[in-house]
């Protein structure tokens, strides 16, 4: 077949370019502006591995979050390590923390999973706030010191950029390979899915395992750009960041989540420099999209791309054809007029 | 050798004794039809052999092979394909993706994390979809489906799985007459040219006794008779608990 440039990969391209050119225009302030962005995007998305794609709701990934952020910061801390082996480490130790806990918060579904995630969240957010000889507790670890190279903010926005872009690519790869189908799958119906031979649990706690490590690499990515790390990180509160921007971007593509950072960012940005009330302000697009746009930004600009383009671009032209107001509609009139008393 | 070997299997809930010693014997290459009226114990005598419930009692011989209580994941690997009485499919996916799931399973894929699954047994899927008449709505998504459609969905995701038995609950549930005429039709097509051996239950007799080789009835958990569709029809006793309403 054929391969066509498609609209989301062309939309890529664009927002990649605009990337890589925007330090020759931003100012040091919209740079870490930027940088915090393309961290909040790694965050969402693993976030949206388990909500969007395995239809998993959990409180604990800020506690992986902060884990990462935490791995740079110790080894830096007290085995004088460069935070760059650090970084490299933290989705290993996040990895394991994650699977682990995950091994427990499984034992239940639903609410209690929920439930149990929120408490296991907590509980690494007080061992990082107690713990004070190793995490020196509520205070935090900053000033951590980087190497000459990234000491200056264009560099170390390449680096957080390029960082950003690997993470987003291995997950793309992964969520849309068989395995990111069958997590899908679990998503649109759990018990079907275990009636196709999938041992539902153990798919559930590889998807857990997976977002948590690239929750634990995006606070790695947060340590390095931001030079620091505090319990704060790892509240449960702070897991309600990604949810927001997965909502605000939408949960059902891939893009959803780096969208809705891109949007989240800018805005608290615009508005905490204008306006105390950013949480009100943020209440107030939320109910907005979630009552206008339940699919997200993303949804909503291809809705509008359909009308423009009259169903072009979107798949093969041959969705075009099952997907016309004729197709369907003419089946169901034929069967409801047979089911009629049923 | 029989495919599927139940022997006195007991299942109780409280005080109610939902499945209360039955034995069936499901010949491969065979149509088996359970039957008898709500509440007979058909589904939970089905919820037992999939592994959905744990038996107080019995064994379930399936291949050879003890299957007595296995998790579901376990009995669907040892090749049942399983249809639900309340239509189970992907709601949110398209149709062509659904039928794809089961392929993708079947091929042990599941677990591959490179590679697309888009396009992924492409011409399998739309022979599948050909098969039960849903190939120009491939790319529909499921949920919007007829109810009539999304019964032939989850047949055709189950078929999809190539099981060795293909256990269909209630396979007409909710249809009107000229619907479940249709669906049974298909059942007997599908089953006859994938060679499938099949295990339904239902309570439309007429619908049982056009596709059965053997029937059996139970009633209050217990199994009543065991036969040919004609030995059912005029047995006293079925005559007696389930067919006394409806004249034949």
């Amino acid at each position: 077949m054929m391969r066509r440039p498609t609209l989301p990969s062309l939309a890529w391209a664009v927002a990649a370019l605009a990337a890589l050119l925007a330090p020759l225009v931003a100012n040091e302030r919209q740079v870490f502006l930027l940088m915090s962005i393309l961290v909040l995007a790694v965050f969402s998305t693993s976030f949206n591995v388990l909500l969007g794609y395995t239809g998993l709701v959990s409180f604990a990934h800020a506690a992986y979050y902060g884990v990462g952020a935490y791995t740079v910061a110790l080894v830096a801390l007290h085995l004088g390590w460069s935070p760059l082996l650090g970084f490299v480490l933290a989705p290993v130790t996040t990895a394991l923390v994650a699977y682990a806990s995950g091994l427990i918060a499984l034992r239940a579904t639903r609410l209690y999973f929920a439930l149990l995630t929120l408490a296991l969240g907590q509980l690494l957010f007080l061992i990082a706030f107690q713990w004070r000889s190793m995490t020196r507790g509520d205070d935090g670890i900053h000033g951590i010191v980087l190497p000459p190279a990234l000491a200056s903010t264009t560099p170390r926005y390449y680096f957080i950029l390029g960082a950003a872009a690997l993470a987003l690519t291995v997950l793309a790869v992964v969520m849309r390979s068989p395995f990111g189908q069958t997590l899908r799958a679990i998503r649109e119906n759990r018990e079907r899915t275990g009636f196709l031979g999938v041992k539902v649990k153990r798919y559930e706690l590889a998807s857990f395992t997976i977002g948590g490590t690239f929750a634990g690499y995006a606070g790695g990515m947060y340590a390095i750009y931001n030079r620091q790390a505090f319990p704060e990180l790892m509240h449960w509160t702070t897991s309600a960041e990604p949810i927001f921007v997965t909502l605000i971007g939408g949960l059902s593509s891939f893009a959803g989540p780096t969208v809705g950072a891109v949007v989240f960012g800018l805005l608290r940005d615009v508005i905490t420099r204008n306006l105390e009330y950013w949480q009100a302000v943020l209440g107030v697009v939320l109910l907005l999209i979630i009552l206008f746009l339940p699919g997200g930004l993303v949804e909503g600009v291809k809705r509008i791309g359909q009308l423009v383009l009259g169903g072009r671009g979107t798949p093969p032209p041959t969705a075009a054809s099952t997907s016309s107001p004729s197709g369907p509609a003419d089946r169901d009139a034929e069967t409801t007029g047979t089911t009629g008393g049923a | 050798m029989a495919l599927l070997e139940v022997r006195d299997l007991h299942k109780r809930f409280g005080g109610l004794r939902a499945v209360d010693g039955v034995d069936l014997v499901v010949e491969a290459g065979e149509r088996r039809a359970v039957i008898g009226p709500n509440g007979a114990g058909k589904t939970t005598l089905f919820n037992l052999i999939t592994g959905h419930y744990r038996p107080d009692a019995g064994t379930v011989l399936f291949d050879g092979r003890d299957i007595t209580g296995a998790p579901t994941h376990e009995v669907a690997r040892a090749g049942i394909g399983r249809a639900f009485q309340i239509t189970s499919i992907f709601p949110g996916l398209t149709v062509h993706e659904n039928v794809q799931l089961g392929i993708i399973a079947r091929q042990g894929e599941s677990r591959r994390m490179v590679g697309r699954a888009e396009g992924l047994h492409a011409d399998e899927v739309t022979a599948v979809l050909e098969d039960v008449g849903l190939s120009p709505l491939a790319r529909e998504t499921a949920g919007n489906l007829s109810h009539g459609d999304q019964r032939a969905l989850e047949l055709a995701i189950s078929v999809a799985m190539e099981p060795k038995l293909l256990l269909l609950d209630e396979p007409t549930a909710g249809m009107a007459p000229a619907e479940t005429r249709r669906t049974m039709e298909l059942v007997r097509r599908i089953a006859d040219e994938r060679e499938l051996t099949v295990l339904f239950c239902e309570h439309d007799m007429e619908v049982v006794f056009g596709t059965a080789d053997r029937v059996l009835v139970m009633h209050q958990g217990r199994p009543l008779v065991d036969g040919t569709p004609d030995e059912v029809r005029t047995h006293p006793e079925v005559r007696r608990v389930y067919l006394g309403e409806e004249e034949l």
